[in-house]
């Protein structure tokens, strides 16, 4: 009987560019481990402008993780049921933030909705509201970069969906709605959730787009990106403690990515 | 030759490597721009430069004690403007407009050069003004206030005189303002030494002094 193929019979130069491609991903976590002084870093940690960046990175991520999850999903879904030759365009301004440096992000974000942009303007002389400075205008940043993450996982994962569900569903009598909430979301969340997480993370990550659009306030809108950003310049301790904390915050992300994915496949 | 030049000598370095490209034919000069504290922690981190301008002496000391340059002289000064967008309605005429809270106010961190000038203006003319946010350095700030989004930002009167179609200034009051000092050095280990030292004398020379007025530059 012919086994399948294992690990151990790659070729040689297949583990050596592997091993390396691995080495390169760990080697910067190295040398933040390795910089830091680990005697000092919760005393680092310990200041009001980690704290407030703490709080804003996480209800801003958050916030964004939730929003992309709530306009992505139906988005993803949309386009893996509706075929047109429109799905070639809708997809490319989809991915265009994955690959736009986030600054360019930033500033299409300022024109578009800043104080003086195409939809900020009126916005801004109808309501007072001011997007850029403000805790929202992270999130509009955040969500700018996250809801891609969402909409693809979503998309991928309705392909690769069995639609006879959906279909008997129907045939059972089950109205549109009643089908969609009972049958193609449940099927869903497996990549419903993968995508929010991702999303989340990435927002939790987002610097260019944030400090180009939101401005860097500490207390109002500087993230712990942002922070460590302005401590590199004068406290290298504490933006090496700064960058552990997002080491150990991402950690976690991946961890219960991890879990979800391996409780469903 | 790589010269290192703090933010807001973008326009006047770019235009003075030009000319001493035009003059000195076998240089190339590739000139890096950025916030002086950026450019002091790039320097300490290992990068290569010939020629480092930086916007305050504080920036420069740190340098010299890392003896990562030599010794240093300064070759202009600069100082605080608060500049508004042209159209702001209403304008903004007199500085003590700034005690109003509803204005969005931009500076520059208090690590870069002139984040320190502002915030020593601030506390000398005991102003607290609706600061929004803080840059990084002067030109991502000056792009904000030109943008239209800012009501107004601490600048500096060079970024003030590049955009007159633009940007109105509001005055100051001279018994709280102080000048930056730019000073200027050669790398402790530069190959390229005779080259960085004509550099350094085209920036004495009587063609450049008058282009540093031009652009709003005080003279040492």
């Amino acid at each position: 009987m012919k086994r399948p193929p294992s690990v151990q019979r790659l070729p040689l130069a297949v583990r050596l560019a592997a091993s390396i491609g691995a080495l390169f991903l760990v080697i910067p976590i190295i040398g933040l481990i390795g910089k830091a002084s680990w005697s000092s870093v919760l005393r680092d940690l310990k200041s009001e402008i980690v704290f407030d960046a703490l709080k804003i990175s996480v209800t801003s991520s958050i916030a964004a993780a939730l929003l992309a999850v709530l306009f992505g999903t139906p988005l993803g879904i949309t386009m893996a049921k509706i075929q047109t030759k429109w799905n070639v365009v809708v997809r490319s301004i989809v991915l265009l933030p994955m690959i736009l440096p986030p600054v360019v992000g930033g500033s299409a974000l300022l024109f578009a909705l800043g104080r003086n942009g195409i939809f900020g303007k009126p916005l801004f002389q109808s309501t007072g509201l001011v997007l850029p400075y403000s805790w929202s205008g992270v999130v509009v940043a955040n969500l700018f970069v996250a809801l891609p993450f969402v909409v693809l996982s979503v998309e991928s994962g309705h392909r690769l969906l069995d639609n006879r569900y959906e279909l008997a569903s129907a045939s059972l009598g089950a109205g549109t709605n009643r089908t969609f909430i009972g049958v193609t979301l449940p099927m869903l969340r497996p990549s419903i959730l993968a995508g929010g997480l991702l999303a989340w993370g990435r927002a939790l990550g987002e610097f260019g787009a944030t400090i180009t659009f939101a401005g860097n306030m500490p207390g109002t809108t500087q993230t712990l990106p942002l922070a460590v950003y302005g401590a590199l310049e004068t406290d290298r301790q504490q933006a090496l403690a700064i960058s552990l904390l997002m080491v150990g915050l991402s950690l976690l992300i991946v961890i219960t990515m991890r879990q979800r994915w391996w409780s469903h496949r | 030759m790589t010269v290192m030049a703090a933010s807001s000598l973008t326009n006047i370095f770019t235009e003075i490597a030009e000319q001493f490209e035009t003059a000195n034919p076998e240089a190339d000069v590739k000139v890096i721009f950025a916030g002086s504290g950026s450019l002091r922690e790039q320097v300490l981190d290992g990068a290569n430069f010939d020629v480092i301008a930086t916007a305050n002496q504080e920036v420069m000391d740190a340098l010299i004690e890392a003896r990562e340059v030599t010794d240093s002289q300064v070759f202009a000064r600069n100082v605080l403007a608060l500049v508004s967008p042209i159209d702001q309605q209403p304008p903004i005429t007199n500085i003590e407009q700034l005690r109003e809270t509803n204005l969005l106010i931009g500076v520059c961190m208090e690590t870069v050069p002139c984040g320190v000038l502002t915030f020593d203006y601030l506390a000398s003319a005991r102003l607290i003004p609706n600061i929004v946010t803080k840059e990084q350095n002067v030109r991502s700030l000056l792009a904000k206030v030109l943008e239209n989004e800012l009501d107004a930002a601490f600048v500096y009167a060079t970024d003030a005189q590049l955009h007159p179609d633009e940007l109105i200034s509001i005055p100051l009051l001279p018994n709280h303002l102080k000048a930056t000092s730019y000073p200027i050095a050669r790398s402790a280990d530069a190959d390229s030494s005779e080259l960085s030292l004509k550099f350094l004398e085209f920036l004495a020379t009587e063609k450049v002094l008058s282009l540093l007025t031009s652009y709003g530059f005080l003279l040492p």
